[in-house]
């Protein structure tokens, strides 16, 4: 029985991996189109190539935790490292390769991470440049007792790891602002879940602001939510069976706005609010149904 | 006070001495191409003074323009065709006791703007 489940576990995983593999095979197999050559107009929206653009932003912020009995996360500083070549992309954390590059659209492969590991470990890259001083994950505690549920008492949490996503987005450029959609899926197995985004991002340059609206929409499939935010049996036997994950849209509106005050240096404001999914804020482990950030500070790029 | 007058007159015998300080220049001293690929063409024009009449020679570092000597102690220019990607330098020796004397150099830069594409990130997508 038991050789059959994990034959069946691995036969799953290959399937997967095939899949992937086939999205990004058909994907390469689409002839490219080609590069235009003036695929970005403003200087904020180009970066040099084969030129690494690295920078600090120094100031102070805060990012809420929406898990219960996680502490708020302050927010010193924010780096910035990217680097383009003539497809391949390097962009804060993000490796990616772009099919095509024309003046009303853009299409990549692309890698990315999950966000949401970010709430539970001090160290998870999202964190690193972050200071959580003083996060605990084992007390889970109280719970305002709003029904003859049982309170949410957890032993330690078993691990949430770190997954790296594979897939596709696409950008397309107008008047009206600029729209991203993505598609990428768990490429190692963690926990073989899928995410979408659907990004509206419209950008003012006056004078010395550069100003950026972000409205988002991000998907997570119920494999992404059950893996972070379900309750294991060792963690709760009860709610474990009772909350049952399913998969859901995240909203959220970011706000960045810069001052140029020299060609190094910047002035920098970034906000951003998310409203997490019904789906995720059923969870035992949130209290929040909401995630927000702010920093202000001063940004130096070398 | 006095060492300030000191000075001065020192500074008025170093310019009375400067009409006979050896030099060498080359005119025009940058050559602008329109990108990195192309190559810089063009006639330039090397010019000596020298402390004391003397034969002298001009050698660069590009194999392309090898050594020249001088004839005639007359002659204080001349003229080449230079053809090159690099910078050259160019060094003036004495033709008797092959002492340097002087150096030019002729800097090769390139007009072209750097290349650019669009970022698909914001810079402070981090935060």
């Amino acid at each position: 029985m038991l050789i059959s489940f994990q034959i069946i576990t691995t036969s799953t995983r290959n399937v997967q991996m095939y899949r992937i593999l086939l999205i990004l095979l058909t994907t390469l197999g689409i002839p490219f189109i080609g590069m235009a050559k003036e695929s970005c107009s403003t200087k904020h929206e180009c970066i040099e190539m084969r030129n690494w653009d690295l920078g600090v932003a120094i100031g102070w912020g805060q990012k809420t935790n929406p898990l219960k009995d996680f502490d708020d996360i302050p927010v010193f500083f924010i780096p910035t490292v990217a680097y383009y070549g003539e497809r391949w992309f390097f962009d804060n954390g993000n490796i990616g390769y772009s099919l095509t590059e024309q003046e009303h659209f853009s299409v990549n492969l692309v890698t990315s991470y999950s966000l949401d590991r970010a709430y539970f470990y001090r160290w998870d890259p999202s964190n690193i440049f972050l200071d959580r001083s003083s996060q605990t994950a084992t007390s889970f505690t109280e719970r305002p007792a709003l029904s003859s549920e049982p309170e949410p008492v957890f032993n330690s949490l078993e691990s949430r790891h770190f997954a790296v996503l594979g897939g596709v987005e696409a950008f397309i450029y107008s008047q009206l602002g600029t729209i991203r959609l993505a598609y990428s899926h768990d490429m190692f197995s963690v926990h073989s879940g899928s995410e979408a985004q659907i990004k509206w991002t419209y950008g003012w340059n006056v004078n010395r602001w550069i100003l950026d609206l972000s409205l988002v929409l991000d998907w997570k499939s119920q494999n992404v939510v059950d893996y972070y935010y379900g309750i294991r049996p060792s963690e709760n036997a009860y709610w474990s069976q009772k909350y049952q994950a399913s998969s859901g849209w995240n909203k959220g509106a970011e706000v960045t706005a810069r001052y140029i005050l020299t060609d190094n240096w910047d002035l920098l404001l970034a906000v951003r609010y998310t409203q997490i999914a019904n789906e995720i804020a059923a969870s035992p482990l949130l209290d929040e149904d909401y995630s927000s950030t702010y920093f202000v500070g001063a940004a130096y790029r070398f | 006070m006095l060492a300030l007058s000191l000075g001065l007159m020192g500074n008025n015998g170093a310019q009375a001495k400067s009409n006979k300080i050896t030099s060498l220049r080359v005119t025009p001293e940058i050559c602008i191409t329109s990108n990195d690929d192309q190559a810089c063409e063009i006639k330039v024009e090397l010019r000596w003074e020298l402390s004391h009449n003397e034969l002298i020679c001009i050698l660069s570092d590009n194999p392309a323009y090898p050594k020249w000597c001088n004839d005639s102690l007359n002659q204080h220019t001349i003229s080449i065709k230079v053809s090159t990607l690099t910078d050259i330098q160019f060094v003036m020796v004495s033709k008797e006791s092959n002492q340097t004397l002087a150096g030019a150099k002729l800097k090769i830069t390139s007009a072209s703007q750097p290349q650019v594409r669009r970022r698909y990130r914001n810079p402070w997508s981090l935060f």
